[in-house]
């Protein structure tokens, strides 16, 4: 097929570039097509917004009060028309099948009602059958930032109000799945042979040894993740385990949770201003011949944690380490190791002992 | 073509929903209702704007359907039916104004997505901004098109026009929403 003579219009108007778009089909041929004609780049972008734009469109919701209403008035209409009730007619296969799908149905609606508890977490953690005593559930209730290690050494800076549940389990075989309400920034310990596994919302993030923050809140219509580090799979989940998008460093993957429709954003199409409350994901833990204490105060602020270690002993020291891609923790045993420091971990608080550093 | 499984699928179970309905089992009939009575009613008030004329066609259209359910021919896509039954009937019940550019709904996730203030959102809210100015008929092919999913050939159907109309209106369209990047 030559696309040479497409236009924006030519791609609205070609079904299996639509099918692409919303369902994600026949990705290698029109990926590979964007290679393969460059200067096709922008028109193939422009289609892909006005689809996904008119996809999303605003939608007259008919309240379910009113389509009860509505149905009961149908139903009136049509007894009065002397039609006799099916019931009492010879009941065949065919009514109790029907009958049996529409309770499926109906439950199935009811079950996935977007509003009101059980919520979206409730209902993941209901799926993954993690009663109260099968998980670790960990709650940041405070106004700042806080830390937590999961069993696998990955650590998860909360923000207020987020939290996880993550299976308990003791041993080699353990899953790592972790259960998101709110926001959070992963930092994943590598470990190849067991998958590392985040469900937010309707989010499914498939981690392959990375660091990455997620925004899942209940209320909002959007779930967001942006990677810092290494690669994530996304899928979502109503639609499935396939994989909908891959996403590297640097790229954000947003998520309409209304009609499911992911969209994967470069660097360059990201906001540039910095949030408000700085997230761990926005500091830099590249130190290029950094004095100890700069070090320390970049950890504290990135993790709500407190480091306590003699100042004055390690004034002049300076530290060279690209700590960018590691778990709090594997940082902090770095970080000692260079310092020959002893440490020590207690929730929050970390304690060096540190003899002094050698002079170069 | 890579897109036609899934509508496949959809018809055959449409298909034996509305043979089923034919017969005269009342559960296949409030199945019918059930799926398809939220997307018709969207569809609806876009058409008009009246939330009541538009439940007034739909209980009629559903009434009228169980009573004539004998004489109805075969459908692969009652989605594709009721739609077109309602045009009609909506057509016939009111002397249509036509819609006013959608504004009601618009705001409420225009003021949704200040919050986002993500770039995509922002281009993606100016599209549907352009989409609501664009002529009634225009909006109408990208609605039923993207949104509620017809195919082209089903659009023409249901506009009554030819497939051929279809594409120009939608040429017409994308000329203007490429304004969304000026």
């Amino acid at each position: 097929m030559d696309y040479s003579a497409y236009d924006t219009a030519d791609f609205v108007c070609d079904d299996s570039f639509v099918a692409w778009v919303k369902e994600g089909r026949d990705s290698a041929h029109w990926e590979q097509l964007i290679t393969q004609y460059p200067g096709k780049h922008e028109a193939i972008l422009q289609a892909r917004a006005i689809i996904l734009a008119a996809a999303q469109l605003p939608a007259f919701q008919l309240k379910e009060q009113d389509q009860q209403l509505m149905w009961n008035e149908i139903q009136a209409r049509v007894e009065t028309t002397g039609i006799v009730p099916v019931a009492k007619r010879r009941i065949g296969y065919w009514y109790w099948s029907a009958a049996a799908v529409c309770i499926m149905i109906g439950a199935a609606l009811w079950w996935m009602r977007p509003q009101e508890p059980p919520t979206a977490y409730a209902r993941l953690l209901e799926d993954a059958k993690l009663e109260g005593n099968k998980r670790v559930e960990e709650v940041n209730k405070g106004k700042s930032i806080r830390t937590v290690r999961l069993p696998d050494g990955s650590s998860v800076v909360l923000q207020p109000g987020a939290r996880i549940s993550y299976p308990v389990c003791a041993g080699k075989s353990c899953k790592r799945e972790v259960y998101l309400s709110g926001a959070a920034f992963f930092e994943v310990s590598r470990n190849t042979l067991q998958p590392f596994v985040v469900y937010a919302n309707e989010m499914v993030i498939n981690v392959l040894g990375t660091s990455f923050h997620v925004k899942a809140y209940e209320q909002d219509s959007l779930v967001e993740v942006k990677v810092k580090t290494g690669k994530v799979a996304l899928s979502v989940q109503p639609l499935g385990d396939k994989v909908i998008s891959n996403v590297s460093a640097n790229q954000q993957a947003v998520l309409q949770r209304k009609t499911l429709a992911m969209l994967l954003q470069q660097p360059e199409q990201q906001q540039k201003k910095a949030p408000e409350t700085p997230e761990a994901i926005t500091y830099s833990f590249d130190f290029n011949d950094a004095p100890v204490d700069s070090v320390m105060t970049t950890i504290e602020n990135a993790y709500g944690v407190h480091i306590s270690y003699d100042k004055a002993l390690l004034a002049d020291c300076r530290l060279t380490a690209s700590l960018t891609d590691e778990p709090l923790y594997e940082k902090i045993r770095l970080i000692c190791k260079a310092l020959e420091a002893g440490c020590i971990i207690e929730g929050n608080d970390i304690k060096l002992t540190a003899k002094g550093c050698r002079r170069y | 073509m890579a897109g036609s499984e899934n509508i496949n699928q959809a018809s055959v179970a449409d298909h034996e929903l509305w043979m089923a309905f034919k017969q005269g089992n009342a559960a296949a009939f409030s199945e019918m209702y059930q799926r398809y009575a939220g997307t018709l009613y969207n569809y609806g008030y876009h058409l008009v704007p009246d939330s009541a004329l538009v439940q007034d066609a739909m209980q009629d259209l559903f009434a009228d359907l169980w009573r004539t359910r004998h004489n109805l021919s075969d459908t692969n896509s009652i989605k594709y039916y009721l739609f077109r039954s309602l045009r009609r009937r909506l057509y016939k019940m009111a002397d249509i104004k036509p819609v006013p550019a959608i504004t009601p709904l618009q705001t409420e996730s225009i003021e949704e997505l200040r919050i986002k203030k993500e770039e995509y959102l922002l281009l993606s809210q100016r599209l549907q901004q352009l989409m609501s100015r664009l002529p009634e008929r225009q909006q109408e092919v990208i609605r039923l098109r993207f949104y509620d999913n017809f195919s082209w050939e089903e659009i023409a159907g249901i506009l009554q026009i030819n497939e051929q109309s279809v594409r120009n209106l939608v040429q017409r369209a994308i000329i203007k929403l490429r304004e969304g990047w000026k």
